[in-house]
């Protein structure tokens, strides 16, 4: 039978493109997603510090450190000087201490690795989110068990708008949550 | 058998040819190819890659694109401070009291820092005669802190040297001029801080030639002489305009330009309330140019700038006619010219003004300009006198005097001094005197025979392109001062910043040179000088019970220190008025030089949002030009943009014309501040300069001439508007904004005889879609019309806090401009003497915008609180949605503007420090409008939720509504009963623009009243 | 003779685009004058030691 154009290409063209579409989409989305929502992200830091010390075990309030989280935008990645407020003398032989000190003497700001990191177009404002009690650790995961800071939730938009929408299955230890903004400008402005 | 062994020795041919041997076959055996396929193939011009090597390349590129994209989630570092300075807190906003330095006025401001960087400029509330607000030039003034060209080191002949270097070599220089005799000059501008005069002093004392001479081109010169003449004092009182029923105002564009015009338009509109109760004054403004205040006024005559005197001498013989009791001195009787206008097309208008001055003998004011001649100051000051308006003079506020300008003599003597070889050393003291002295003074030339010249300023300008040692000083937000502008109270300024680059403080390189010792610079050197200064003066005065410390502490928080001052009022004295000279008016033309409402007297020059803001009358930018009458124009057949010669006994500018409805016919009014030739790249040869036209020998005043002579010249300059020049008598188009409603007015007597009158033609609009019920808050905004003077602070402000992007006369002339707030100037009327009306126009976030409708992908949509939003990184850039807005308030970005401009002289890491970090700062392709400020409301709204407070409408102030002198923006909730807004939405003088169109727009606009005798305007 | 002139003309195409994509992505800017200004470095800020913080309202 002759072949026409046609033939060609319906039977060998479009399933071959439709292959290759479906192949490099399914590709490219589960490859990207790590790079999408972050979660598992937990670069090595400057300074090994341990979350699971200080705010397990030893029990330091998140806002000690984390100072503007309760009044304004920014959560507040503490300054060296509040370091120092223990380990100017607590285990100052340790190697990491040492450090510390070395980074604080010199007057040299520690460059810590983001991790958390909502894109520059969205405004996220912490103090809302805080003072209406929401639980750090109901977006951060349990940072007093941690190690390492790594990324548990997906910080894309489909996850902060999953949690506005139907907060109280998110938030099961409070008995009154309104339901969160949705629109635009409440982060995009 | 035998056959086939015989064969594997046989020749095999293919072809009878071949078993024939023919000679061709042979030679077709040795060619690969048959004739002719292989002509055009050359070996040398394969290509040398093999297929091999090809792949190899090929495999080797796409490996090593794969190993650049290491670790793509990698999200950067966060660093926070090593030791955290205790007042910040990174992401909340620190604001600090200081005082403002872009002109004499010295009025407060609060300047708001975001970790550690100046962001924002506001006005001090506590300032008793600003009260919270600053003009459009002060709320731009950041732009200058961060200007990429400002000067970073000392220079001495233009090689980059040390201020150790520069100390010595001056003090040497200083020592040894004092030891030869020869003069040490000080060119200064207005001096308002005593403290810096002080320095002066000092100065003075140590090198004893010393000789300060202050100079400022613009400056209340006149009236300070007139007032001196007349009361014995050159600190002439604050008029309560707010105690005025009646204000007359003479070339005085008090709205405006002139005087503390903040203050001014406080007072001016205390009494043009339409809201909670009616309490108008009316304005009759007599004036040759059009300014805002005759944009204001209810009724305008138009006087020229030489007539005045004959003017006021009308009104007190007119006066004196209906009201033989006025006790008139008798010199005066014997003057009185009948220079009447009741003849004239403005005659009515005089009738109205005599009766009104009459009736409201002391509740009126007559108010002359600082350009007139004192001649009109000396005939103003009789008139009040005589009509007892003397109780509206508050000398508890009266303008001080710290340092007089120098006169005409003492700087033809320096000249001439300087000429002579007899000045050793000249310092421009943050002065600009090439630039700001008329020519004929000869200070440029002069300058050669200096032999050292130094300047002192922010960025380089003519005069210290002349100068041996150029050296920077800090901007005004890096330094200390003080203020005492006005009696009653000093104001304390502070610097926020540490200086960005290597300048001092123009009186500390004083005080370090009064030393004598070139190692003695601190860098608090006048930190100290003040606070000492400020003990001994204020604090020993001020009988406090806190300490000196406590006190200084709390003078800076505040930024204002009242202290008590009283002035003795002193009686006028009569004799004056034997010294009143008469200007013979000519035929000719009077050109009238005015300050520039943006750039000022020139030092705004190299800021963008200035020259990129629309003049308040002609809406011009980047420009300045002759404003001319249109009988004018058609007599010397000029058109707009026409070259014009202007010129004055020898003294020439060739000008751009603009036709101006509104000037008097032998008026011609030159802005003056532009055509700098050395103020960085944004202004220089912005504009043509007007101080050619000045003269040290004026006659009538520095800023007036008469026997002008104009000529059309050749050429034209293409003047730059933001609003097109409707012609007046295109009936198409005439009073457009008046059939369409987009500007609804009355009169004061048609709104007490009918309340309702703007309701009467309302129509029902009826809707086709479902209505949504807006619960909560929903934001709206009204508009005061009877109060907006088009001023333009607003839009300043907003350029500051939504990071505005400057495009340059190119992009404006294509309507590219980026201000998300525009002022619409309609005329209406009649050209000679139009009526005209300013509306300020932002986006309207309808609850029915067309707009949303239209975006393909969604980008801009309605929030639940009532505000249009704008999504920027979902924008694709259709420009549907601005296709369909019926106000046309969306900006799209043609540009990257940052980058466009100017070969991208904004964005550098300099500049970039100003943005405001909570508004995203556009690029190329999106669409921007007017948000409410939505950063604001959500702040307000975090901190209410921090503080468990219920947010109120009234916790919001957008910028444009905080930065309005008259307060005519109110903004708020109007889902809220008890707010101002739900009540202005109400009001009976209440309408929306382009109404019809039933796009249910949330800015109000009130209904302007004008107070004219009669209901028809 | 055709094959090599659509050769060579894909070729000059080709060395074309190479070029144009190559230049735009050459840092011109730090070779332009008048971009002196953009490309200066980042300035010290730092908030004056003396300043007095409003805390007003």
């Amino acid at each position: 039978m002759k072949r026409t154009v046609l033939d060609y290409a319906l039977k060998i063209r479009l399933p071959l493109t439709l292959f290759i579409i479906a192949v490099s989409f399914i590709l490219t989305f589960y490859i990207s997603r790590a790079e999408r929502d972050s979660v598992g992200y937990a670069p090595e830091q400057p300074i090994k510090f341990s979350h699971k010390l200080h705010a397990g075990q030893m029990s330091i309030d998140c806002q000690y450190c984390h100072i503007g989280v309760s009044k304004e935008r920014h959560a507040i990645i503490p300054s060296v000087n509040i370091c120092m407020n223990c380990h100017s003398v607590a285990r100052k032989d340790k190697p990491e201490i040492i450090k510390l000190t070395h980074y604080y003497n010199e007057g040299i700001p520690i460059p810590w690795k983001r991790i958390h990191k909502v894109p520059e177009y969205a405004y996220f404002n912490h103090s809302v989110h805080v003072n209406k009690k929401i639980d750090c650790a109901s977006c951060h995961g349990d940072l007093k068990q941690m190690e390492v800071v790594n990324q548990v939730k997906a910080f894309t938009m489909t996850a902060c708008l999953d949690c506005h929408r139907n907060p109280s299955a998110y938030l099961p230890y409070l008995s009154k949550v309104n339901l969160g903004p949705e629109n635009c400008s409440a982060c995009h402005r | 058998m035998d056959d086939y062994s015989k064969l594997s020795n046989n020749k095999l041919w293919k072809s009878l040819k071949e078993f024939h041997n023919e000679d061709d076959v042979l030679k077709m055996k040795h060619d690969e190819f048959l004739d002719g396929v292989t002509d055009e193939f050359d070996s040398s011009k394969l290509s040398g890659i093999s297929r091999r090597k090809f792949f190899a390349l090929l495999s080797a590129s796409a490996a090593l694109t794969a190993t650049a994209c290491t670790n793509y989630r990698d999200k950067g570092e966060i660093i926070p401070y090593n030791k955290r300075p205790e007042e910040i807190l990174p992401g909340a906003a620190n604001y600090y009291a200081s005082t403002c330095n872009g002109c004499s006025l010295s009025c407060g401001i609060l300047i708001k820092t975001r970790e550690g960087r100046p962001i924002k400029v506001e006005g001090n509330p506590d300032h008793p005669v600003s009260r919270g607000k600053i003009c459009a030039k002060g709320q731009a003034s950041i732009l200058d802190l961060y200007d990429p060209e400002r000067l970073k080191a000392p220079y001495f002949n233009g090689k980059e040297t040390s201020w150790k270097n520069v100390d010595s070599t001056v003090i040497n220089i200083l020592n040894e001029t004092q030891k030869n005799g020869k003069q040490i000059a000080i060119v200064t501008d207005t001096i308002v801080s005593p403290t810096a005069k002080k320095v002066l002093d000092d100065f003075t004392a140590k090198y004893q030639n010393t000789k300060i001479y202050s100079y400022s081109l613009v400056n209340d010169f006149i009236r300070r002489q007139a007032w001196s003449e007349c009361y014995g004092t050159d600190e002439y009182p604050a008029v309560k305009f707010d105690d005025a029923n009646i204000i007359l105002t003479l070339d005085a564009d008090f709205l405006g330009n002139e005087g503390n015009y903040i203050e001014n338009m406080r007072k001016y509109v205390s009494k043009r309330e339409v809201v909670d109760k009616l309490n108008f004054n009316r304005l009759y403004a007599a004036e040759g140019r059009m300014s805002s205040t005759g944009m204001m006024a209810d009724y305008r005559l138009k006087v020229a700038p030489s007539q005045q005197l004959n003017f006021v001498l009308g009104i007190i013989y007119e006066l004196n006619k209906i009201n033989p009791h006025l006790q008139l001195d008798k010199s005066i009787s014997a003057r009185l010219k009948k220079f009447s206008l009741l003849d004239s097309a403005d005659g009515e208008k005089f009738k109205h003004l005599i009766k009104d001055l009459n009736d409201n003998r002391g509740k009126s004011i007559i108010y002359a300009g600082d350009s007139l001649s004192k001649d009109v100051h000396l005939a103003v000051n009789y008139l009040n006198e005589v009509l007892g308006n003397t109780i509206l003079y508050d000398y508890k506020s009266s303008f001080k005097n710290i340092v007089k300008h120098s006169t005409k003599e003492e700087i033809t003597s320096l000249i001439n001094s300087m000429n002579q070889g007899k000045v050793g050393i000249i310092i421009h003291y943050e002065s600009n005197p090439v630039y700001t002295m008329p020519k004929d003074f000869g200070y440029e030339s002069a300058l050669k025979n200096v032999k050292t010249v130094i300047s002192l300023t922010v960025s380089e300008n003519e005069s210290s392109a002349y100068a041996n040692y150029t050296l920077p000083t800090n901007h005004s937000f890096e330094a200390w001062g003080d203020a005492y502008a006005r009696e009653g109270f000093y104001s304390l300024q502070q610097p926020v910043i540490s200086p960005i680059f290597n300048s001092r403080q123009k009186e500390s390189v004083l005080l370090s040179w009064i030393s004598a010792n070139p190692n003695s610079y601190q860098e608090d050197i006048y930190h100290q000088y003040l606070m000492k200064s400020f003990n001994s003066d204020v604090f020993v005065k001020a009988n406090s019970l806190a300490d000196a410390k406590t006190f200084w502490y709390s003078a800076l928080h505040d930024g204002i220190v009242r202290k008590n001052g009283t002035r003795q009022i002193t009686r006028f004295n009569n004799i004056v008025l034997n010294n009143i000279k008469e200007i013979i008016p000519g035929n000719n033309f009077i050109v009238h030089l005015t300050e520039s409402y943006f750039v000022g007297d020139g030092r705004f020059a190299n800021n963008g949002w200035l020259q990129e803001l629309p003049h308040p009358v002609s809406k011009i930018t980047w420009d300045n030009y002759a404003s001319i009458s249109p009988i004018t124009a058609k007599q010397l057949n000029v058109q707009m943009n026409d070259f014009i010669e202007v010129s004055l006994d020898g003294r020439k500018l060739v000008l751009p014309a603009l036709i101006q409805p509104g000037v008097h016919e032998r008026t011609i009014n030159i802005e003056l501040g532009y055509g700098r030739t050395k103020a960085g790249e944004v202004g220089k040869n912005v504009g043509f300069n007007s101080v050619e036209l000045m003269t040290k020998n004026w006659v009538y005043s520095p800023f007036l001439f008469e026997n002008a002579s104009i000529r059309k010249s050749e050429g034209s300059h293409k003047l730059v508007s933001t609003q097109e020049h409707h012609s007046l008598d295109d009936t198409f188009v005439k009073d457009f904004h008046y059939s369409r409603k987009i500007i609804q007015e009355g009169t004061l007597e048609k709104y007490i005889k009918e309340p309702n009158f703007l309701n009467e033609e309302k129509e029902n609009l009826v809707s086709i879609t479902n209505e949504i019920k807006y619960t909560g808050h929903k934001w709206a905004m009204a508009i005061d019309l009877n109060k907006c003077t088009g001023c333009s602070a607003c839009i300043s402000s907003c350029n500051v806090e939504n990071n505005i992007a400057v495009v340059g006369k190119e992009q404006v002339e294509r309507g590219r401009e980026m201000q998300w707030i525009r002022i619409d100037r309609y005329y209406s009327g009649q050209p000679d003497n139009p009526i005209v009306s300013n509306q300020p126009m932002l986006c309207q976030h309808c609850d029915n915008a067309p707009c949303e409708n239209v975006c393909p992908v969604n980008a801009t949509n309605h929030s639940p609180d009532g505000l249009n939003q704008m999504v920027y990184n979902r924008c694709v850039g259709t420009r549907y949605c601005s296709n369909n807005c019926p106000y046309k308030v969306r900006r799209f970005n043609f540009f990257n503007h940052r980058d466009h401009f100017a070969d991208a002289y904004y964005d550098n890491d300099l500049t970039s420090l100003m943005y405001n970090p909570e508004v995203t700062v556009r690029s190329r392709g999106v669409m921007e409008k007017c948000t409410f400020c939505v950063q604001k409301i959500m702040e307000a709204r975090s901190n209410a939720i921090r503080d468990g407070k219920e947010l109120k409408g009234s916790d919001v102030v957008t910028a444009c509504q905080q930065a309005c002198p008259t307060n005519a923006i109110t903004f708020g909730d109007a889902n809220d009963p008890a707010s101002q807004i739900a009540k202005l939405r109400k009001h009976n003088l209440s309408y929306h623009v382009l109404e019809e169109l039933n796009v249910k727009p949330n800015v109000t606009y009130i209904a302007k009243l004008r107070n004219t005798h009669s209901e028809e305007k | 003779m055709e094959n090599i002139d659509r050769k060579n003309f894909f070729k000059t195409i080709g060395k074309g685009a190479l070029i144009v994509a190559l230049s735009s992505a050459l840092p011109i800017k730090f070779f332009s004058k008048a971009a002196h200004l953009s490309r200066q470095s980042n300035p010290k800020i730092k908030i004056h030691p003396s300043a007095v913080k409003r805390n007003k309202a």
